[in-house]
């Protein structure tokens, strides 16, 4: 069994003559909490629908909880991830109450006392028709229908709608979730507080392609802006590649690296001919800034 | 798979089954019954045209179903016929039709169907979901059908022995196999080419009705039972149409033998299809035959008359998308048959040995007389209808078609009811078919008003068919045109078995020269359209092809 939840390899779609996804790879390994972090249009929900078998992809390969995809997810793998997103079509004219007994008619996994719990996390107006929720309200629906029956694997997309009470009541069942059955869950967000300090891996997706994917702690050691005092010249023919933002200020030059090492870092010094240098740790903020700018 | 899976999972398909169960129902009755008050009038008024003009057909058709003693069991099958037409009216709109009232757009139905993204996510796979679907499907139609059912087996028992017990157990086959065609194409018919096939098989339906009234007898032997229901019930309307025209021909050819190999006629054979027919019996002069053939030439404007009312005005209030395409086919084939008329008027008016005008050959029955009037006021409907329709909203939808700006059917919904009001009452007030309905080929020049009006039809259907192409994708055009060809085929040949008619009641001396001329014109006629037809035929099938 392979030790990833979900691996997309190459994945490629278009709308027409807009590219959503161009080559896109990322894997998520089992029991990670993975943020799927881009900006309005970077193909977050696309992907994630093609994963789920909702739309249907150009090119590339998807494998899902250790079955590749083709058309759909076989119904043994259907059973085994849920998929939240606020686009979602439900039986709008449906009571929520109706909409839960309809669903928990299809799993063996149907957990009846963890759906009265979750729904005192969650509260929803049961006999109200899911037409007349709130996108919030809708998105808790859904989240009730997915944790109710344990998923390996859950999918989120851009729970943003969510009031601040439940997304901390949110937050506090995911991680309930994965400490409890080693679930896997992936998240996605243009919203990059919502993942910031709550996903172990992220993947940072623009315009269709993965800038920088992996552990966060890791993608945090691996960038860094640096700092160059006493530059005596910038050659013409200096090596930019992995070279973002470049600023250069009197005798200062800086610039952020990707793949940092201390030894590119030096080398990067002696071109310059500089004094010294300091290399600064990024948020994840200011990393995604630094791998977006300079494509707009 | 352990036991509980599998039992959570049949009770998943029977989920899904019983939503879609209760998606249809919904659909159907908003559909039939739309929160629009116009809607609800419309619909009230197609429960009362479907059974009346249902009933009417069918008494039309045979006289002795009027003598029938178990008269009551011919309005039980006409009801109940009615009703069925109803129901599958209704579902053949079902894939574009909002549930609970909801108008917003066919995407928002689409959101409701059980392919939605939650059922598309649940532990079935695809070939499970879908057969839930059809399953869901098939116990609507059971559901809504089962009246109407009810009612056509009522009929036959008591009638079981009779003329009316066949025409139940046909009418009981046949809507089953229109149900099933219905469930079938609501659930796989592609966008464009299901707008196409719902029209054609929706017209299937209207030879039904007219079958009964062009070959009285049919139906109540098994042979042409058998062939009734292989021929016109699994066969679209067109070729229905061009085999019944063929079969008139035969007829009409046996009978021109007959009429050549004897004296002058005097008396007709018993074998004639008209032996039922009293007056014909009881004075077979060339006078006689003449008023016979006048009142088959009332019979076909009735029967295309009730057919066109019934296809237009279901449609037209059930859905316009279909009103778009009935429109269209009857804008193209209503001309066809006033052109039709019209070589049969001036024919009439030239024969050398008739009378000068078909006015005089009018029957004088009041009854028949009435159901010409009927069927005039109801081929004015239809003929203003989809005229009100074209200039209400057709043609803005054309016009944005070809623009390329998008053009959304739910708006027809708006423009139509005016349109047509607003046609009806012009055509009221204006003109002479509804002022005069029996003299409606009264004249020779009706002739050339009825050409003028083929022309004009067909040139306001020119946008319409050109939105269709657009909406379609082009499949349509063909469709039509395939139409259009198959009804030419039927009208030569229908006015070729007329022209007979009058051949054998002639003079002594055979056929007139005048007669043969339009003979031989109603054959170069036919061989015209069905080339026509062949040609549209196989356009049809490159564009299959190529698509």
């Amino acid at each position: 069994m392979s030790d990833d939840a979900l691996a997309v390899r190459d994945l490629t779609k278009a709308y027409g003559r807009v590219h959503a996804l161009r080559g896109l790879t990322f894997s998520v390994p089992r029991g990670a909490f993975f943020g799927l972090f881009g900006r309005n249009g970077a193909g977050k929900t696309t992907t994630l629908d093609i994963v789920t078998g909702l739309l249907p992809r150009d090119s590339g390969h998807v494998t899902l909880l250790g079955e590749p995809l083709r058309l759909e997810p076989s119904p043994e793998t259907k059973a085994r991830f849920a998929y939240v997103a606020g686009h979602l079509q439900l039986y709008e004219w449906m009571t929520c109450r109706e909409h839960l007994d309809f669903v928990a008619e299809f799993y063996p996994t149907w957990d009846r006392a963890r759906m009265k719990e979750l729904l005192r996390l969650l509260p929803l107006p049961l006999e109200q028709r899911v037409g007349t929720l709130s996108t919030g309200q809708t998105i808790q629906l859904q989240l009730v229908m997915a944790l109710a029956r344990h998923p390996e694997l859950l999918l989120i997309d851009e729970p943003g709608n969510l009031d601040a009470v439940v997304r901390q009541r949110l937050t506090a069942t995911m991680i309930e979730v994965i400490a409890e059955a080693d679930a896997t869950i992936v998240m996605s967000s243009h919203i990059l507080s919502e993942l910031d300090g709550l996903c172990d891996h992220l993947c940072i997706i623009d315009r269709g392609v993965a800038l920088a994917a992996g552990p966060v702690e890791a993608l945090a050691e691996s960038v860094r802006r640096l700092r160059y005092r006493g530059v005596r010249s910038v050659p013409l023919e200096l090596a930019t590649d992995g070279l973002f933002r470049p600023r250069r200020a009197g005798d200062e030059y800086s610039a952020t690296m990707v793949a940092y090492t201390p030894e590119r870092a030096e080398a990067l010094g002696q071109e310059l001919r500089a004094d010294d240098f300091e290399a600064e740790r990024l948020g994840l903020q200011d990393l995604f800034v630094a791998l977006t700018e300079d494509r707009d | 798979m352990t036991s509980t899976a599998r039992t959570l999972r049949s009770r998943g398909v029977g989920a899904i089954a019983a939503l879609e169960f209760r998606i249809g129902l919904y659909a159907w009755l908003t559909r039939i019954f739309p929160a629009q008050p116009w809607g609800a009038l419309g619909a009230v008024a197609f429960l009362l045209l479907a059974g009346v003009a249902a009933t009417e057909v069918t008494l039309l058709a045979d006289q002795q179903y009027a003598q029938d003693p178990s008269g009551w069991a011919v309005v039980l099958v006409s009801l109940g016929r009615a009703l069925i037409i109803l129901t599958l009216a209704g579902m053949w709109t079902y894939s574009d039709t909002p549930p609970f009232g909801r108008r917003s757009s066919r995407h928002a139905f689409r959101q409701q169907e059980p392919r939605s993204h939650l059922a598309q996510l649940l532990p079935l796979s695809s070939l499970q979901r879908e057969g839930a679907v059809l399953l869901g499907r098939l116990f609507v139609m059971a559901v809504l059908a089962a009246p109407g059912l009810a009612l056509i087996a009522a009929a036959a028992h008591i009638s079981p022995a009779g003329r009316v017990g066949f025409l139940g157990l046909s009418e009981a086959a046949w809507s089953a196999i229109l149900i099933v065609a219905t469930l079938l194409l609501s659930r796989f018919g592609a966008p464009g080419t299901s707008l196409a096939t719902t029209g054609v098989l929706t017209m299937s339906w209207l030879p039904i009705l007219l079958n009964a009234a062009s070959a009285p007898g049919d139906l109540g032997q098994a042979p042409d039972f058998l062939r009734t229901m292989l021929l016109l019930w699994v066969a679209p309307a067109p070729v229905s149409l061009a085999v019944r025209a063929a079969r008139a021909g035969w007829l009409a050819l046996r009978r021109h033998r007959l009429a050549a190999a004897s004296e002058p006629v005097t008396e007709l054979p018993e074998s004639f299809w008209v032996r039922r027919d009293a007056n014909w019996r009881r004075a077979c002069t060339p006078e006689a035959g003449r008023a016979a053939w006048a009142r088959a030439l009332g019979r076909v404007v009735a029967e295309v008359a009730l057919g066109g009312a019934l296809g237009i005005v279901v449609l037209s209030v059930l859905h316009p998308g279909w009103a778009h395409f009935v429109a269209g086919a009857s804008l193209l084939v209503v001309p066809g048959y006033g052109g039709a008329l019209g070589l049969l008027t001036w024919s009439g008016g030239m024969l050398e040995t008739g009378p000068r005008w078909l006015r005089d050959l009018l029957p004088e029955s009041p009854r028949t007389r009435w159901r010409t009037t009927f069927g005039a006021a109801l081929l004015a409907a239809v003929v203003f209808a989809g005229l009100g329709e074209l200039l209400g909203a057709g043609g803005l939808l054309a016009v944005r078609a070809l623009s390329g700006r998008a053009a959304t059917v739910p708006e027809v919904l708006y423009w139509m009811p005016p349109g047509i009001l607003l046609a009806s009452l012009i055509a009221w007030a204006q003109t002479p078919f509804l002022r005069h309905p029996h003299r409606i080929i009264a004249h020779e020049q009706d002739f050339w008003w009825a050409c003028a009006f083929a022309v004009v039809m067909l040139l306001l259907a020119l946008p319409l068919v050109l939105f269709l192409a657009a909406e379609t994708g082009g499949a349509v055009l063909p469709c039509l045109a395939l139409l259009a060809g198959l009804a030419g085929v039927m009208q030569a040949l229908s006015y070729r078995s007329a022209t007979s008619d009058v051949w054998q009641t002639g003079t002594e001396a055979g056929p007139s020269d005048a007669a043969r001329r339009e003979a031989h014109s109603a054959v170069l006629l036919a061989a015209g359209s069905l080339a026509l037809a062949v040609g549209c035929l196989l356009a049809m099938l490159i564009d299959l092809a190529l698509a």
